[in-house]
């Protein structure tokens, strides 16, 4: 449970570093419309992701419909992680 | 054969009212068994293969035989990659498959260049779109995304009839997934409606208003432009915004058709287009324009290239990494229109308007924090911001679009 | 699912079928309409140069005689001495029926005469040669579009008999059109093959429903130049006819409306198309060159049609305003060898009715603006063409010479007084 804590805690805080955008009032909306990802941003982020947890993110999953709200992307480390 | 070949009538795809007749008769079958929710394979096999090969014949048999042997050679490149892939993943394998798949393209490309125009003979129509597919097939094979793949399945994926000569580009695993399962009865009656309203939507806007453009703005302008010569005249901007227009009417027009196609048969390609001219800046013209296109060279190049400098870290800063991957992007995409001055220098300004675009947007969202953090407002947004937005994004698209469209070289040279 | 089908394809099926009713109950020959004929001869717009049914009613009306009156931009000069504004003031026994605008060259008018052949036979024509045609560039044929329509094209595969020049339209044809829906039997008859039953069936239906077509639009087809631009000159001309009276009237008319530049040309022309880049066009078209062209083998498809029609054509070559020419740097030399070109292939073949008006370029106010006839040169034209459609003429006698339409012909360069044996 803490650690899944951790992962979003440490998620919102990729994303506020590097796009300055803070996402914790808007976990369930979709980033892209959003104008927080695109797709230059979302491949940062994978980097940043595969960096801080040790995980490694197929380019092919990194479609618009798989990783666009940051539950999503949570979830995605979280499966990564135990895979 | 060749002469046989040589006596058909040739129909191009989507070119008169004639070719719809027989297209609906031919797809009646097809209709009926999906609203029974069955495939007929065999039958639509042979429905795509016979207009197929009424695109290719007549004077263009040529193309026919030309098709046949890019297929044999691509297959034998995915068959041959994926059964190495099983085995090893190293990278000059995978480069060399990319390499040789794209090797076809190149040739046709290059040929004109140093034979006065004139086309190669391994070049056919759709040949740029049947490219795309396979080398995103290789690449997802890579990544070990796809893996299993038959000969039939990937076949009829390359060579279904209703995006092979103009696209939109569809993905494999997407185009499978629709194949295999045919849709249920409300999703495919939903198919049918929206089809029947792409179809009549296609014919407005591809033999009503492109028509009319061209017949009475497009060739009006264009003689005007020339006949008062120099190197910039007024009339040049007529034919700037009315090549652009009808640009837009007649591949929208085309796109359409092969959507609806594509539904009547139970594929739900994705769209092309999706009002291009209201998008409030550059990046969201390319999220709106020629979609498949744009969509392809985001998630095959531009995010891989910068996915490879990120991870090697090459640039130290991020708007290096993304201009430099914007240049590379646009310009593939330049090239791949073909070897010319204007298609290459088409690419370039879109990849320095991408680049301006980029970090403009940067800046504004730099700026809103910092007011955010002093308790100000943000920056404003309102109805005249966006209309000043999308007017200028309309314009540079318009004047990337005449550049685009080689008249400059036609009004410097002629 | 039966409604929503029908929800979903009835409305398509239904306008389809309420389209092809409408269309097939049109009648491709109607009757005599001086009303609607009128406004078409004088309409000039492409729509009626395409519209097989609106030249066909005018051309065949018994109690009318309209005459085809071939040519390009010259008729849009409507001013007060314009053939058909003279026909209607003066209430001639014919009227000029117009059929071309700018662009339309020798091929575009070839396609539109297939439509009207019947038409032609053993009838009088005027056609208006312009030199401008004859350019290097003819071979592409850019305008052709504007005025060819698919009904021109299964009139000709229709009536084609696999001769020299139909082989030679027909390939023609396909050079510039390659990806026309004919172009695969156009090109079959470029290679002298004949044409299977199936074609000839398809040709039959396809031109059934294209006609069928073209008479349900036609009413729509033409423009109001009878009422703004025809009538009221015709109205205003002094009665009776004469010809001194005329030329003063023309003279005093141009005289103001050409008063804003120094080459006699119409003021609105002058102010439009040429004040804002004048000084550019000082010797642009000191390398223009009519001598050397496709469009002569293009004339000659024309003219083969003429002979096979037995139409007895009165042929006209208009100057070029001297003045601009002067000032453009126009070779008035390689003008004259054009001309002289075009009237050996006409004259050889026994083409005799020939107004040749092309040394008359700096008589006053001959010329509208640069390359068009206007005022006194439109009566000029008058004159030549009254008496030629007005009084008894011998039956022509044409002997055609294929060798028109070869290449080397087209590429002739004839010397300082040819006499062009080479081609006798």
């Amino acid at each position: 449970m803490t650690e899944d804590m951790n992962v979003q805690a440490e998620v919102i805080a990729i994303i506020d570093d590097l796009f300055m955008e803070d996402v914790s009032d808007m976990m369930d909306e979709d980033l892209f419309d959003a104008g927080v990802l695109d797709s230059m941003a979302v491949v940062e982020l994978v980097v940043a992701l595969e960096n801080k947890f040790a995980i490694k993110v197929p380019v092919s999953e990194m479609g618009r419909d798989d990783w666009n709200t940051a539950d999503k992307i949570v979830e995605g480390v979280k499966e990564l992680r135990n895979a | 054969m060749t002469q046989w070949l040589e006596n058909l009538p040739n129909w191009q795809p989507y070119g008169d009212p004639t070719y719809f007749g027989y297209l609906l008769l031919g797809l009646i079958p097809i209709v009926i068994g999906l609203l029974y929710g069955r495939r007929f394979q065999v039958y639509e096999a042979l429905f795509s293969f016979t207009f197929i090969l009424l695109m290719f014949s007549g004077s263009k048999w040529v193309q026919f035989y030309a098709l046949i042997g890019y297929i044999v050679w691509q297959l034998m490149l995915i068959f041959g990659y994926q059964h190495y892939r099983k085995k090893a993943d190293q990278g000059w394998v995978f480069y060399s498959a990319i390499f040789l798949s794209i090797l076809p393209l190149i040739l046709v490309k290059i040929h004109p260049v140093f034979n006065h125009g004139k086309m190669s003979i391994i070049g056919f129509l759709g040949i740029s779109y049947l490219t795309f597919k396979v080398v995103a097939m290789l690449m997802e094979m890579r990544d070990d995304v796809l893996k299993d793949l038959r000969v039939w399945p990937v076949t009829r994926f390359l060579l279904f009839m209703p995006t092979l000569s103009s696209g939109p580009i569809d993905r494999y695993r997407r185009f499978e997934a629709d194949y295999t399962t045919a849709p249920e009865r409300s999703v495919y009656l939903d198919y049918l409606q929206s089809a029947t309203w792409n179809i009549m939507l296609g014919f407005f806007y591809k033999f009503i208003v492109a028509y009319y453009i061209n017949l009475y703005l497009l060739i009006p302008f264009k003689h005007a432009a020339l006949s008062q010569g120099g190197l910039f005249n007024l009339p040049t901007i007529g034919v700037m915004y009315a090549y652009g227009f009808y640009l837009f009417f007649d591949f929208a027009g085309y796109s359409l058709f092969a959507i609806a196609i594509s539904k009547f048969m139970g594929i739900n390609t994705p769209i092309n287009f999706n009002k291009p001219f209201l998008a409030k800046n550059l990046k969201e013209f390319w999220n709106r324009w020629h979609m498949t296109l744009s969509f392809w060279f985001r998630d095959y190049v531009f995010m891989r290239f910068v996915l490879m400098m990120t991870r090697h870290k090459v640039f130290k800063n991020r708007n290096v990494t993304a201009g430099v991957a914007y240049m590379v992007n646009m310009l593939l995409m330049g090239f791949w229109h073909g070897l010319t001055w204007f298609y290459i220098l088409y690419g370039f300004l879109h990849a320095l308007g991408l680049i301006v675009n980029d970090w403009w947007l940067r800046q504004k969202k730099q700026k809103n924090r910092a007011r955010k953090k002093a308790g100000l407002e943000p920056l404003p947004s309102n109805w005249f911001t966006n209309a000043v937005a999308i007017f200028i994004t309309f314009n540079f698209t318009m004047f990337t679009f005449l550049v685009f469209s080689g008249f400059l070289n036609q009004l410097w040279h002629h | 699912m039966r409604k929503r089908l029908w929800l979903i394809f009835g409305p398509v099926i239904c306008a389809v079928a309420l389209i092809l009713i409408t269309i097939l109950l049109a009648n491709p020959n109607p009757k005599s309409n001086y009303d609607v004929e009128k406004k078409a001869a004088v309409a000039t717009t492409p729509q009626v140069f395409k519209s097989g049914v609106l030249k066909r009613q005018a051309l065949s009306d018994s109690d009318h005689r309209f005459v085809p009156f071939f040519g390009s931009s010259e008729w849009k000069r409507m001013d007060s001495m314009h053939p058909s504004v003279l026909a209607e003031g003066y209430q001639r026994s014919y009227r000029p029926f117009l059929i071309g605008q700018a662009g339309a060259t020798s091929l575009a008018q070839y396609f539109g005469m297939q439509q009207i052949t019947d038409q032609l036979q053993d009838k009088q024509a005027v056609f208006v040669i312009s030199p401008q045609w004859f350019v290097k560039d003819a071979q592409k044929q850019k305008a052709l579009p504007m005025f060819y329509s698919k009904a021109q094209g299964l009139d000709f595969l229709q009536n084609q008999t696999g001769t020299d020049a139909d082989r030679y339209v027909a390939r023609r044809f396909v050079q510039v059109n390659p990806k026309d829906s004919l172009t695969g039997m156009m090109t079959k008859v470029a290679d002298g093959k004949t044409l299977s039953k199936t074609d000839n069936a398809k040709i039959k239906s396809y031109l059934h429903v294209s006609n069928k077509e073209d008479a349900f639009f036609s009413t729509w087809k033409t423009a109001d130049t009878y009422d703004k631009k025809i009538a009221p000159k015709a109205e205003k001309l002094p009665q009776p006819y004469n010809q001194k009276v005329l030329s003063q009237l023309a003279t005093k008319t141009a005289q103001k409306d050409t008063s804003n530049n120094p080459y006699h040309i119409k003021n609105s022309f002058y102010t439009k198309r040429i004040k804002s880049h004048e000084a550019k066009l000082a010797g642009s078209q000191k390398n223009f060159n009519y001598v050397q062209s496709r469009e002569y083998n293009d004339f000659q498809a024309v003219l083969n049609q003429f002979a096979e029609s037995n139409t007895d054509v009165m042929f006209v070559i208009p100057p070029v305003n001297k003045k601009w020419a002067e000032y453009t740097g126009l070779n008035e030399q390689m003008y004259q060898k054009s001309v002289e070109k075009m009237k050996f292939q006409l004259s050889s073949q026994g083409f005799n009715q020939v107004a040749d008006l092309s040394k008359n370029g700096n008589k006053p106010y001959y010329m509208e603006d640069t390359v068009h006839l206007g005022w006194n040169g439109w009566l000029n034209f008058d004159q030549h063409v009254n008496r030629f459609l007005t009084t008894k003429q011998k039956a022509p006698n044409y002997k055609i010479n294929n060798q028109f339409l070869d290449n080397q012909w087209a590429m002739y360069e004839p010397k300082a007084k040819d006499d062009f044996s080479k081609f006798k």
